[in-house]
């Protein structure tokens, strides 16, 4: 047998654009699955918030229907009779951070990101691609964003993210 | 030299001087100018030509309600044409052309026009150019297209950069004047998420063109020190050069930002203009009023300005329009030009319609008279006067000021529909009581006129909306505007209404005359108020005349309808960020970098680039690649991404019930670990998609879908699960981009695959149609025993971030990679249907799949409509296979199929081919089509005619499947 077959990232290079207030990269791989027909669902979170719980984080997608970030094994021992399925590989895990974030998200979609606190969800459409986005704690460089976006489109949807940094740079 | 600056005053930077360029002419002006307050201090007047007659024109406002002063700014494809002269901020090195004349500005060849005025009055050209018919499209139209227009666009594609961008407020104020500023502070000191946006650059509105005060102090500076104030406010968000122009439901506004259009050197990377999507609960329109002028003799001349706008001038440019002035009035505003000129130094007649009114100021006032005519060329030099008894005399006068009174700007009021209301003592139409949800009108916006008034109802306005007390108005003016309506002089001649449509008060009499009668029918025949400013300065004005003529009273004839948006926004604005290969994202499959690097070329499908074909050293044409990889797949093994169709993870106790509700042919009872071919119909009971399902688990299915229809069928689903059988306990999950997907191919695909898996895939351990978990060189996989081409054939999936690995490796260990060309000439062979049959006509019957569930019991979509008579009806077309007779000739898809001798007409029709390829196994064409009786007519010949292409060839009618009819190389 020959020896293991090699990954590679959706990008051509390793994705680190940065402009003044804002920084857009890769962030590391995670395993992700979708979550459906929760016998209990109590414990999981509901619209619009993120909850962790023993290494998980689980992102609610619609009604009985979550996205789940962490071990499989772990999730199929939290949740044993849900439909899970691994979707790791059909997204891509983006983090957007800086004190320009917000304003860069203005440009890519419709959310009104000052009401959008930290552990906020949404499931919404980014310059016609569906993105999920979460807002994580404020780090030293400000508001910070973990977006997850379809592998096949990753490079069109980075391409406008990219073009709104700088949008919102030449602002000043 | 700025020979009609004034010396002081003026709300610009006399620091900072700017030079710029005009109709080839280097002049200066300052930081705070616009290009026609800088011109007009230059001494120039004349600023463009008029649409049909040439007429000299300079600029009649002041703002964004320009008809007159259009130029083009920049050069080459950055060229803008249009561009009102009186909103275009001044800036180091502007370039700007004047527009629609031949020859040049001060004498226009087209200007011949004017002297044949008689001729081409309102409706000349539908009457004129009757006959010969044939001339119309190929002279007639031509040459009036050339006589007649404004800018022209460069024909290059924009190099300008746009954005659409989105921003949410409590309120949203409309209009940066008295009444906005106040409507701000009041929501912006109760901490309010506010947005202020003006289109002005500076805020204050008619603060900054007035010479009274507020607040003790000059107008202008209470505008400073309320921006100040709001702009260290942070919940609110001031934002200049920014024109709202349109309003839509669910409380969205459209605002266009206009970024770089004063800037000499934009920064790089910033768009030249932003469209906000406002989201507002809450909106103050304070959009202020629009002057409008009054209709006498050559009301047009360069130098015959509105009477607001001269005041304008003076105060807030340091511009003093004319020294001898005549101030042609109705209203008491006339009155404040009159006083605001003398000021300034100009000597001043005043001529009021109005027998009563005002008192002695000192400046020679005639009441009861009117301004009868003009002349001048390029500019106006003297005023004909008409007094109150009959008598006429001549005044030499370098300046026209006009003031018919104001009316309010109501448009955004009216963009959801409300009804505008005539009020008889402003002579002006306010908004309604049906106003947008969440939207409160202030100020002159709703015939609220004096400055004090103003204040206090922004204040109000916005308490009103947000229920908080209103901030404390300063002391202003407050003085009562007195106004009668009074539309034209009578007995004029070439008295304008529509100066930038050129149409006059003679053209609605003709209107009148020739039965055009009601506004929405005058302004269709005569073309008043069309163009870029869709007559904000005349609209008015010509409902007063209209009713003159017809008899009735303005609010029995109405107006025409205001539409969004208030000024013109380019379309590109609207495109945003999605223009030229960014018009729509693209989905990139896990072997793209791949086939870029292997001589892929490369095919949208949806939003997908797909490899058509992989170019070989010493391929000349594309038939040479598809040919070699066709075959490649016939002879040995090929390699072909196959990602893109959709893939969907169904889970659940009830999945297989949910599928059997949704595909034709029984779903649940496939064993673990096989596949079955699934057709899935409409609820119409025509065919929707095909694909396969798979069963990995009990619980677990894995359906594929066409590329085409993937969203489409997932969405159909959803509808299903979520509304026709919301008691099924089954999730529906897109797989699409998690897995690598690739179809290996061929006699040789059983051997090159164990070559990479670690299980037994003998024909014993894994026959055809088996599928189930492999591992893939130490990756969890899968592995499915498919068919598309009729070959021995599987398809292999790995998570995505492996399948650029797993391609190489397959095409290493002997694959030849093949494009979808070449997937399609195989499938054509081997008579699958695809998009060209799927194509939303056919049924199962039709592709010879009646069979597929006949003798099922449970209820599925587009089982009862299936039954009705038109797609039971046995002489519906069926699939069939084609081939010319001639093995030489070629055939092609789109022909109509007619029986031998038959006529080639509708009623001869017997179907069509649906999918034509050149078999490279068969060496010949081979086609798919739909034939009447086709069933029955295997072996007979009918003639594929192409009208189109010139093409008639007689073809042999055969099964669908040219290769392999038996099937016995997919079983291998």
């Amino acid at each position: 047998m020959a020896e293991t077959l090699a990954p590679c990232s959706a990008f051509v290079a390793t994705l680190d654009v940065a402009v003044e207030g804002a920084r857009l990269t890769e962030a590391p791989a995670r395993t992700l699955h979708h979550v459906a027909l929760v016998a209990d669902p109590s414990g999981l979170p509901g619209p619009g918030r993120a909850a962790e719980e023993g290494g998980l984080t689980f992102l609610p997608l619609g009604p009985g229907q979550w996205l789940a970030i962490g071990d499989g094994g772990a999730l199929a021992a939290r949740l044993p009779s849900a439909a899970l399925t691994d979707v790791s590989d059909g997204h891509v895990p983006l983090l957007l951070e800086g004190p320009k974030a917000r304003d860069v998200l203005a440009r890519l979609s419709s959310l009104d990101y000052e009401a959008f606190p930290p552990g906020a969800v949404a499931r919404t459409l980014m310059m016609q691609l569906a993105a999920t986005i979460r807002r994580l704690p404020d780090g030293p460089a400000g508001p910070a964003y973990a977006l997850e976006v379809a592998r096949s489109s990753a490079r069109s949807f980075v391409h406008h993210v990219e073009e709104a940094m700088r949008a919102v740079a030449a602002r000043g | 030299m700025q020979i009609d600056r004034l010396s002081g005053g003026g709300r610009i930077d006399r620091a900072r001087k700017l030079s710029f360029r005009f109709d080839g002419r280097r002049y200066e002006g300052f930081a705070g100018d616009t290009l026609a307050s800088a011109l007009l201090a230059n001494g120039v007047r004349l600023m463009g030509r008029s649409f049909k007659y040439h007429r000299p024109r300079g600029p009649l406002s002041a703002g964004p309600e320009e008809p007159n002063a259009l130029v083009t700014t920049g050069a080459g494809a950055a060229a803008d044409p249009n561009v009102r002269a009186t909103v275009q901020e001044l800036y180091e090195g502007l370039e700007a052309a004047p527009q629609n004349f031949v020859g040049s500005l001060r004498r226009d060849w087209m200007a011949v026009n004017d002297l044949l005025h008689r001729f081409l009055g309102a409706g000349f050209y539908y009457k004129t150019f009757m006959w010969p018919s044939a001339f119309w499209e190929r002279l007639y139209e031509p040459l009036i297209r050339r006589a007649a227009g404004l800018g022209a666009l460069s024909g290059a594609p924009d190099p300008a950069a746009y954005e659409v961008a989105h921003a949410h407020a409590d309120l949203l104020v409309i209009g940066a004047g008295p009444a906005g500023l106040m409507a701000a502070l009041t929501a912006g000191r109760a901490g309010k998420r506010v947005i202020l946006a003006d289109e002005d650059f500076a805020l204050g509105g008619r603060l900054n063109a007035e010479s009274h005060e507020v607040g003790g102090g000059a107008a202008a500076d209470w505008a400073d020190v309320a921006a100040a104030e709001l702009a260290s406010l942070p919940n609110v968000r001031l934002m200049p050069r920014t024109t709202v122009f349109g309003v839509y439901d669910g409380a969205d506004y459209g605002a266009l930002e206009r970024n770089t259009d004063h800037l000499a050197n934009a920064p790089k990377g910033l768009p030249r203009m932003t469209l906000w999507k406002v989201h507002a609960p809450r909106a103050v329109l304070a959009a202020g009023a629009i002057e409008r002028p009054i209709a006498f003799g050559n009301n047009d001349r360069p130098g015959i300005m509105l009477a607001g706008a001269v005041r304008t001038w003076i105060n807030r440019y340091a511009v003093l329009p004319g020294r001898r002035a005549v101030v042609f009035t109705a209203c008491d505003d006339g009155w404040r030009t009159a006083r605001d000129l003398r000021a300034a130094g100009a000597e001043v007649v005043l001529v009021d319609a109005r027998p009563g009114a005002g008192s002695d100021e000192g400046f020679r006032a005639i009441r009861g008279g009117a301004v009868l005519d003009t002349g001048g060329r390029l500019r106006v030099s003297h005023a004909m006067l008409r007094h109150a008894g009959g008598a006429t005399d001549a005044v030499s006068a370098d300046l026209v000021a006009v003031s018919g009174g104001w009316s309010p700007a109501v448009h955004l009021s009216t963009h959801l529909g409300c009804r505008l209301v005539w009020r008889d003592d402003i002579a002006a139409f306010v908004p309604g009581d049906r106003l947008p949800p969440g939207m409160q009108v202030a100020g002159a916006a709703r015939g609220v006129f004096s400055t004090a008034a103003c204040l206090r109802d922004g204040a109000e306005a916005a308490a009103r909306a947000l229920e908080i007390p209103p901030a404390a108005a300063p002391e202003a003016e407050d003085g009562a505007t007195g106004v009668s309506a009074f539309w034209h002089v009578k007995g004029a001649k070439r008295a304008f209404l529509d100066q930038q449509n050129d149409v006059s008060v003679h053209d609605l009499e003709i209107s009148v005359r020739d039965g055009f009668r009601a506004p929405e029918h005058a302004k269709r025949y005569t073309t008043l108020g069309m163009a870029t400013d869709q007559g904000k300065t005349a609209n008015i004005l010509a409902l007063g005349v209209l009713s003159e003529l017809t008899g009735k009273t303005i609010p029995e004839l109405g107006t025409t309808t205001f539409r969004p948006p208030w000024t013109p926004v380019p379309i590109a604005a609207f495109g945003g960020r999605h223009r030229g290969k960014h018009f729509h994202p693209t989905r990139l499959t896990p072997s793209h970098d791949w086939a870029a690097a292997h001589g892929g070329d490369f095919v949208e499908a949806g939003l997908w680039l797909r490899a058509q074909w992989f170019r070989a050293k010493g391929e000349a044409g594309w038939r040479d690649s598809v040919d070699r990889e066709a075959l490649a797949v016939r002879r040995s093994v090929g390699v072909c991404d196959v990602s893109t169709l959709g893939k969907i993870d169904v889970k659940g106790p009830e999945a297989g019930a949910f599928l059997d509700f949704l595909y034709r042919n029984t779903i649940s009872t496939l064993p673990v670990g096989r596949c079955r071919y699934g057709l899935m119909l409409r609820e119409d009971g025509l065919v929707y998609d095909d694909g396969t399902v798979a069963r990995l688990g009990p619980e677990h299915f894995l359906v594929t879908t066409t590329t085409a229809k993937a969203g489409e069928v997932l969405r159909h689903m959803e509808f299903a699960r979520q509304c026709l059988r919301p008691a099924r306990a089954v999730s529906l999950v897109s797989v699409t981009d998690h897995w690598a997907q690739y179809a290996v191919a061929g006699p040789g695909a059983r051997e090159l695959l164990q070559g990479l898996v670690a299980e037994d895939i003998s024909d014993a351990a894994f026959p055809y149609l088996a599928c189930g978990p492999v591992t893939v060189a130490g990756v969890p996989g899968r592995l499915f025993r498919i068919s598309f081409s009729g070959e021995r054939a599987y398809e292999i999936a790995v998570p995505a971030r492996y399948g650029h690995d797993l391609f190489d490796r397959i095409v290493k260990a002997g694959a030849t990679p093949y494009g979808v060309e070449a997937l399609s000439v195989l499938r054509i062979e081997k008579g699958h249907p695809a998009g060209a049959e799927l194509d939303g006509r056919t049924s199962a019957m039709d592709l010879n799949l009646g069979g597929l569930g006949a003798k099922k019991a449970a209820p599925f979509i587009g089982r009862e409509m299936e039954k009705r008579e038109g797609i039971q009806d046995a002489s519906r077309p069926r699939l069939v296979g084609l081939r010319p007779v001639d093995p030489k000739a070629r055939i092609t898809a789109g022909a109509h199929l007619l029986d031998p001798g038959a006529e080639a007409r509708t009623a001869s029709d017997r179907g069509w081919v649906s999918s034509v390829a050149w078999s490279p196994e068969l060496s010949r064409y081979v086609g798919l089509g739909f034939l009447v009786h086709g069933a029955v007519r295997k072996g007979e010949r009918v003639r594929a005619w192409d009208g189109l292409r010139g093409l008639d060839v007689e073809v042999e009618v055969t099964s669908p499947h040219h290769v392999d009819p038996e099937g016995s190389r997919l079983r291998g």
